[in-house]
């Protein structure tokens, strides 16, 4: 082996390094891209807060109605 | 910008430098080696730091910054460990030399650093993992200094001494292409730095919002 062949060698590991190290950086942002777009729709899924505060004053209203509600 | 920073490095260390008249071909290593060397130091420096800060002010987001900061440094490490063993390959004709102060200093600097992710992940995730973690890449940025000087402490006759006090022995062009390269792996290295430690800050943001979600 000449010693240029090394010098490339030692510029060429360098240089694979950093790839392969930006290459797994990118799959775990690519990941996290996943991951945040699963979260936005189980979000979309639940129900708007204000719909689940619109029930519970409902469910408020209907409670004196029932025996023994007001005691809690 | 540092993709473009050390393409112009590399350009002007293999085509503006002048070869070097004893190690000929081989002292271009040099240029990518001690750079990155340079950049491994800071980086467990940079790690200690934030660790001390963790410690002073007790915020937890100085434990991210120095956890990611010393991975840098590992991998930069590891790099100069190749890349000097290289340059010891074509220089001494042996890839490694027990006898140079430099190397055997480095190297236990860099297991010192590896041995830092076995103490973390062994540890439950919390405030005492941060604490120790913390405590621990403390006691490492001793041999920081130790291992930098160690070449001018020891009188070191294999390892080549390029910074003196009378200032960098080599000629203008070769300090040109020297620094142009420095700057760009250190900024190589900060962009990763960054690039790292915002991918981890959203991992952590989501899990969170996953548990509130769940």
């Amino acid at each position: 082996v000449t010693p240029g062949e090394y010098v490339a060698a030692a510029y060429g590991i360098v240089l694979i390094v950093v790839l392969a190290y930006v290459a797994i950086i990118a799959a775990k942002l690519a990941r996290l891209q996943r991951q945040l777009s699963e979260l936005v729709e189980l979000a979309k899924r639940r129900p708007p807060r204000v719909e689940v505060e619109a029930a519970r004053e409902s469910l408020r209203a209907r409670l004196p109605d029932r025996p023994g509600a007001g005691l809690c | 910008v540092a993709a473009g920073l050390l393409g112009l490095g590399v350009f002007l260390a293999f085509f503006v430098a002048p070869e070097a008249a004893v190690e000929g071909v081989r002292q271009r290593i040099f240029y990518i080696h001690v750079p990155i060397a340079l950049t491994s130091y800071f980086c467990f420096g940079l790690g200690a730091w934030k660790a001390l800060q963790l410690l002073w002010r007790g915020d937890e987001r100085y434990d991210l910054e120095s956890y990611v900061a010393i991975h840098q440094g590992t991998i930069f490490g590891s790099l100069t460990l190749l890349t000097g063993s290289i340059w010891a390959k074509t220089s001494w004709g042996h890839w490694w030399s027990w006898g140079s102060n430099q190397l055997v200093l480095f190297l236990v600097l860099f297991l010192f650093y590896c041995a830092y992710f076995m103490l973390r992940f062994s540890l439950e995730e919390g405030p005492r993992r941060a604490r120790s973690s913390a405590v621990y890449a403390l006691f490492g940025v001793v041999l920081i200094p130790i291992s930098f000087l160690a070449i001018r402490l020891a009188n070191d006759l294999v390892h080549p001494t390029v910074f003196t006090r009378e200032g960098p022995q080599m000629t203008a062009s070769m300090f040109l292409a020297f620094c142009v390269c420095w700057a760009a792996v250190t900024l190589l290295a900060y962009v990763l730095y960054r690039v790292e430690l915002l991918g981890k800050r959203i991992d952590a943001d989501l899990r969170e919002l996953r548990e509130v979600l769940s």
